[in-house]
């Protein structure tokens, strides 16, 4: 079960958030308490019981409204940042999983939150004081050498979420963006473990 | 790249470290491709199929319990309709089970003008309930209308429900309803 | 749904009017979206641009409450462009008969149909029914109907239907609906094109066609352009309620309404003295030889069901002198429920899994009606606003007599048993875990409650015992006490069936007595049969728990999973399915046959009867068999309010007039508002400076009906916390609202508190030239999990507070003209910033 990836096909999300409460679900994360803030969109942020949110952008272009959800977690970047900067610290605080998965050990704590935080460039892990570690999307690597995917990637109706081989993932993304022509793109790109295509490259502003 | 142990891996992944191994079951056809120390949280845990109480979709859930306990649900990847996917509100039936500390565990009573609960047993509410509709239905039992017509019916008593009980249970309640006398039978069907 | 959740992939197109599928029924969206990709078209027609409306290819909005409008435009283009399935419409519908000569469309007759009684007040006409003699079909002297096959009779249903909606051009409908030509014209199109013989179009609704006092008329539209572009019987096709409950299908089957026994049988009335009457009055006749008329039957069924209540020692017409009548002309549906206890004319009641202090229309009324009440039980998993109403919002619990019981009850899956989904589909559950602390299920709850009435009139005697002591209640293992240890869902699952009660011979056939009986074809109206639901007979046979199968071949192809779980009726996945071939038994449409005469027998879904198609002659039958006539309805006399549906606006209008009628609202409604001026619990705003703007009600994706269950879902009430209104962006502004501020709403009824959301999403609309502003409330919210109540020792506190009271403070007890469903989704209001 080697270098798999999440490949997200924003055009298919309809915001169901399912895979917001599977994520919480499987990993037995718990509810914030919440505020409407004008907006569908919670919780506010990503944080320690939230590894997985769907954004939601409206947008009017020409005359025409559109409406898309954008499920905004860790990118399992491959080579990732964060663990470039850890090693430098502490070898083995951040470990890239044969399956692809980024994953925090135990050993962060010894680092400086701030050099973890500020590592990222999507800005993802979320710090615990209590705890003094890390959360984040963990890929579900307990569910995938039992041949389970990821509990998000389970709950999606809609074949927005996909999980797979890597090679396989970077194939459906690339069919897709020709299916879906026009402004379709791969985001953020192949050096990923999960990534997306948006419909729209308009939509790389609003994420 | 340094290994870890599962421990912390698991650990790290912020999930329960419990349970063990396989789900063979869960209809994902790929293959287990390692064993791991702590293993996967629901793999020995009894599966029960059910059908999702939201909308009418009906979806397929497993609930995967152990000693009784309710350890996991996700949706049954056999099911026809949902093939394993479940919606947010289908997604989040665990907590509808005894894992929700604010289940309704006792029978409360409400006594006349009090400003609190109290508790009663299944036996005390019971009769206390059914004195109630006796006394209801022998004062307002109509055995003819007006028009001297044999109606054999109550106007005094009402219910509501209930859409979110099985077949069977909404056969037997109409069926005691309707034995009673009662003509006000209506449910979420009319709203 | 005539069809199911897995046949929406077999659409040419898709109509989502009057609901919302990616939002309410999500995994609804799968199926939708395999249609797409065969190259379907789907379609978006509501308020406000929706989820449903982000993805699919025709979005087009429309003012609340002009649903009529907009269907009758498309049946006049559809007409108008002669694209309805000719064939079709002359074999299978009704479009050929004569109807009288005395019948007048509302265009010759001041806005009504002919026969109104009622009285003409400066409204319009109000208060008032029909009388249907002039709603007639001609007949010959022998009884069958007169008919023009050539569909050119100017009293014939189709040019009727044509006059009719001769008044519904485009721009009469864009004026009235708000709905721009330029997004009208392309849905009419799209959906037109699946008049073709082999193309099938479907729509997809829920409680935006209910909920408005032209509910039903809402749908028979819709059934109309259905018969017109044959799609009804079609693979992909139907008319498809997107029922909003686990098991409301299953509950209505059943008969949990006022009006219907179980199976759709009728509610005995008080002029139906006796058991033959009651049979006569309900069993239709037909004249026509090939028409099935399948309720010809109903004295199998109504014996069954008297056989199943009260054993075969009570004789059939003993048995019926037990079951409660109600007054011929009398109305008993919620809206009445709550007005009559509002009037102190009711001393207990029931709330079992329902939370109507939240759920009702008009919630100030229906909340305030309850400190009337001497008793109040509510059974339910968590607490709400009905059980605990005494201490809500203006409540002084030192004043309210009310005894209250709260019951608590298991959830699905700590309990076993069976339910229907929207698709028909009647699917077994088991038991997973034990219900927590001394939950019992909601069957074990009603089984010792009745045991313990029975007990006490026994004991003690009262008035008219004799139903509660012959009522057969064998459901389980007997306690010495009188009790059932516990009920049996089998055991009550195969009473619902039927058995046997004697040994019989059938059509050659031995049938041992107290055998399943297999088939509702083999119940027998003489008292040798019982099934407690005709409908369900065949659904647990000698042959096994047919809800229970898990088989998932699918040699139909078409997605009908004839193997998995059950479908009523006798397991027919597509109902009308007769309708989906020619007269030689060929499907329309051969790439996704539904069924087909192939070597003399049907194949593929169980067909709608045995007989053969209509080429082989009087052994054949017609299609519609539930209908007398055995054809499909476009001219529908049965309803209250017209053959025809006709727009009418909604009780609470933005508009001064109606702009296709002189009369204004639905003539045949029950009022509540026209009490007089001392009446301050059923007021009503029409038209009224003071309450502006349209408001509509909506569910959302992560709450489910009153909340009751969702609310205390702490992953759920994390998603969606709050009350809130959704505003347009040009409303806002001009209001000085901004997006995320509290705000007040309010009609004539009622006021909450809301968080604004502002959005691109809800347009303005023009209607008659005049701008028109609409906004939508959700419905889930309710006191009893704020932060801001008083939480007593003993009360359950929430891990997530949500915020906010509920939308039916706001909306109007007014009831549809036939179903009495309050017009909840249309009514006026005014939005103004928090002082």
């Amino acid at each position: 079960m080697d270098n798999m990836a999440i490949y997200i096909d924003i055009s298919k999300c309809t915001a169901c958030r399912s895979c917001q409460v599977a994520c919480k679900n499987w990993n037995q994360l718990k509810a914030e308490q919440t505020q409407n803030r004008g907006s569908h969109e919670n919780p506010p942020d990503l944080s320690v019981q939230t590894w997985n949110r769907i954004r939601w952008i409206e947008n009017h272009k020409n005359g025409k409204i559109s409406w898309t959800f954008f499920s905004d977690r860790c990118r399992h970047c491959d080579p990732p940042d964060c663990k470039y900067i850890a090693d430098t610290f502490v070898e083995g605080a951040v470990i890239k999983d044969s399956s692809g998965a980024v994953l925090f050990t135990e050993k962060i704590k010894d680092i400086d939150p701030d050099e973890i935080l500020s590592a990222c460039p999507y800005n993802i892990p979320r710090f615990d004081e209590a705890t003094r570690m890390f959360f984040k999307c963990s890929f579900c690597s307990d569910r995938i050498p039992y041949g389970l995917p990821p509990a998000c990637v389970k709950a999606c109706s809609t074949g927005a979420l996909n999980f797979g081989e890597k090679a396989k993932m970077l194939q459906l993304a690339r069919d897709r963006i020709k299916q879906l022509a026009n402004d379709a793109v791969l985001y953020p790109g192949e050096e990923y473990n999960t990534f997306w295509v948006l419909p729209d490259k308009g939509l790389l502003q609003s994420i | 790249m340094k290994e870890i142990t599962r421990r912390e891996f698991l650990w790290i992944s912020g999930g329960t470290v419990a349970g063990i191994a396989l789900s063979g079951c869960l209809g994902v056809d790929m293959q287990p491709v390692r064993e791991s120390v702590s293993g996967l949280r629901i793999l020995h845990a009894r599966q029960t199929t059910t059908i999702c109480p939201y909308c009418s979709v009906s979806c397929g859930i497993i609930v995967h319990t152990s000693d009784g306990k309710v350890i996991n649900t996700e949706g049954d990847p056999d099911h026809p309709i949902n093939e394993g996917a479940l919606c947010s509100k289908g997604m989040s039936v665990y907590q509808l089970s005894h894992n929700n500390i604010n289940r309704l565990t006792k029978p409360l009573y409400r006594a006349p003008y009090a400003t609190e609960w109290e508790e009663l047993s299944w036996d005390d509410a019971l009769e206390k309930i059914a004195r109630r509709m006796k006394e209801t239905r022998d004062n307002t039992f109509e055995i003819q209308n007006t028009k001297g017509e044999i109606v054999h019916r109550t106007l005094g008593m009402a219910s509501l429900g209930s859409a979110a009980m099985d077949n069977e249970e909404c056969y037997l309640y109409q069926k005691m309803l309707r034995s009673l006398g009662f003509v006000y039978i209506e449910h979420q069907a009319r709203i | 749904m005539t069809n199911h959740w897995i046949d929406l992939a077999n659409s040419d197109c898709i109509l989502a009017m009057g609901s919302n599928p990616v939002k309410n029924h999500p995994i609804s969206f799968k199926w939708m979206m395999k249609a797409v990709d065969r190259g379907a078209t789907l379609i978006s027609v509501d308020p406000r641009y929706t989820r449903t409306s982000a993805k699919a290819h025709l979005y087009a909005p429309l003012r609340s409450g002009s649903d009529i409008a907009f269907l009758g435009g498309m049946i006049r283009y559809i007409l108008e462009n002669n694209l309805y399935f000719e064939e079709y419409v002359r074999e299978y519908t009704n479009a050929p008969f004569l109807i009288n000569p005395d019948f007048q469309l509302t265009a010759e007759n001041d806005g009504i149909f002919s026969g109104f009684i009622g009285t003409k007040t400066d409204e319009g006409y109000v208060d008032g029914k029909y009388d249907k003699t002039s709603w007639s079909y001609q007949k010959d002297a022998n009884g069958a109907v007169l008919k023009d096959p050539t569909l050119k009779n100017k009293n014939c249903v189709f040019q009727l239907l044509k006059k009719h909606y001769s008044r519904y051009t485009p721009e009469v409908v864009s004026q009235v609906t708000g709905t721009p030509l330029d997004k009208l014209m392309p849905v009419y199109e799209a959906y037109s094109k699946t008049g073709r013989p082999d193309k099938s179009g479907t729509v997809m609704y829920a409680m935006g066609w209910t909920q408005h006092t032209v509910g039903t008329q809402n749908i028979r539209a819709m059934c109309i352009i259905q018969l017109l572009l044959g799609n009804m019987g079609m693979a992909g096709g139907g008319v498809n309620a997107l029922r909003g409950e686990s098991n409301v299908q299953g509950s209505t089957d059943h008969g949990l309404l006022y009006h219907i026994l179980p199976g759709y049988l009728k509610t005995p009335k008080a002029s139906q003295q006796n058991y033959a009457d009651y049979v006569t009055a309900s069993t239709p006749v037909s004249s026509d030889p090939m028409s099935a008329n399948w309720w010809q039957n109903y004295p199998k069924y109504s014996a069954s069901l008297l056989r199943e209540f009260f054993g075969p020692e009570v004789p059939l017409a003993d048995a019926y002198t037990l079951l409660p009548k109600m007054e011929d002309a009398d109305n008993y549906s919620w809206l009445m429920i709550f007005d009559k206890l509002y009037q102190n004319k009711i001393s207990g009641l029931l709330a079992w899994g329902q939370n109507p202090a939240c759920s009702g229309a008009n919630a100030n009324k229906t909340r305030q009606a309850m400190t009337n009440l001497d008793w109040l039980v509510n059974v339910n998993l968590f607490d709400n606003e009905t059980g605990s109403f005494w201490k809500g919002p203006g409540m002084d619990p030192e004043k309210i007599k009310t005894e209250v019981f709260m019951l608590p009850c298991a959830v699905s899956f700590e309990k076993e048993g069976s339910l229907s989904n929207s698709g028909r589909w009647m699917q077994w559950r088991y038991k997973a875990s034990e219900p927590p602390g001394d939950a019992r299920s909601d069957a074990d709850i009603m089984s010792d409650l009745f045991c313990q009435i029975r007990k006490l009139y026994q004991k003690k005697g009262g008035a008219f015992p004799d139903p509660i002591l012959k009522l057969k209640w064998n459901y389980g293992p007997e306690e010495d006490n009188g009790r059932l240890r516990h009920i049996d869902p089998h055991r009550v699952a195969k009473e619902i069936n039927g058995y046997f009660l004697e040994d019989k011979i059938i059509g050659g056939k031995q049938y041992n007595k107290g055998t399943l009986v297999p088939s509702f074809l083999l119940l027998q109206d003489d008292g040798s049969t019982s099934s407690g639901n005709w409908l369900y007979c065949n659904s647990y046979t000698e042959e096994g728990n047919m809800a229970a199968r898990r088989n998932k071949s699918d040699p139909s192809r078409i997605g009908l999973y004839s193997g998995w779980a059950w479908s009523w009726p006798l397991n027919r996945r597509i109902i009308y399915n007769r309708a989906s071939v020619d007269k030689n038994g060929k499907p329309w449409a051969p790439e996704k046959p539904v069924i087909e005469w192939h070597l003399n027998v049907w194949r593929g879904d169980v067909p709608d009867g045995p007989w053969p198609p209509l080429s082989k002659g009087e052994k054949s039958r017609h299609p519609f068999i539930m209908l007398p006539e055995g054809l499909g309805k476009i001219f529908g006399p049965g309803l209250a309010d017209g053959p025809f549906p006709e727009h009418y606006e909604p009780l609470e209008s933005p508009l001064e007039k109606n702009p296709l009628s002189p009369q204004f609202v639905n003539p045949a409604l029950k009022r509540y508002d026209r009490g007089g001026d001392g009446d301050q619990m059923n007021l009503r705003a029409s038209f009224n400076p003071k309450f502006p703007f349209v408001c509509t009600t909506y569910r959302l994706g992560e709450h489910w009906q009153t909340g009751v269950m969702t609310r205390w879902t702490p992953w759920l009430a994390e998603l969606e916390p709050a009350m809130f209104v959704e505003i347009g962006e040009v409303l806002a502004k001009e209001l000085g609202i901004s997006n995320g501020e509290t705000v007040i709403v309010e009609s004539a009824r009622g006021a909450l508190e809301a968080v604004a959301i502002v959005t691109i999403r809800w347009e303005p609309f023009t209607v008659m030239g005049k701008t028109i502003h609409q906004v939508g409330v959700p419905w889930h919210y309710g006191w009893a999990t704020t932060a801001e109540r008083n939480y007593h020792a003993k009360d359950k506190k929430p891990e997530i507070f949500t915020f906010g009271d509920t939308s039916n403070l706001l909306t109007p007890n007014i009831g549809d003209a036939n179903t009495m469903i309050p017009e909840s989704k249309c009514f006026m209001v005014n939005v103004k910033k928090k002082a």
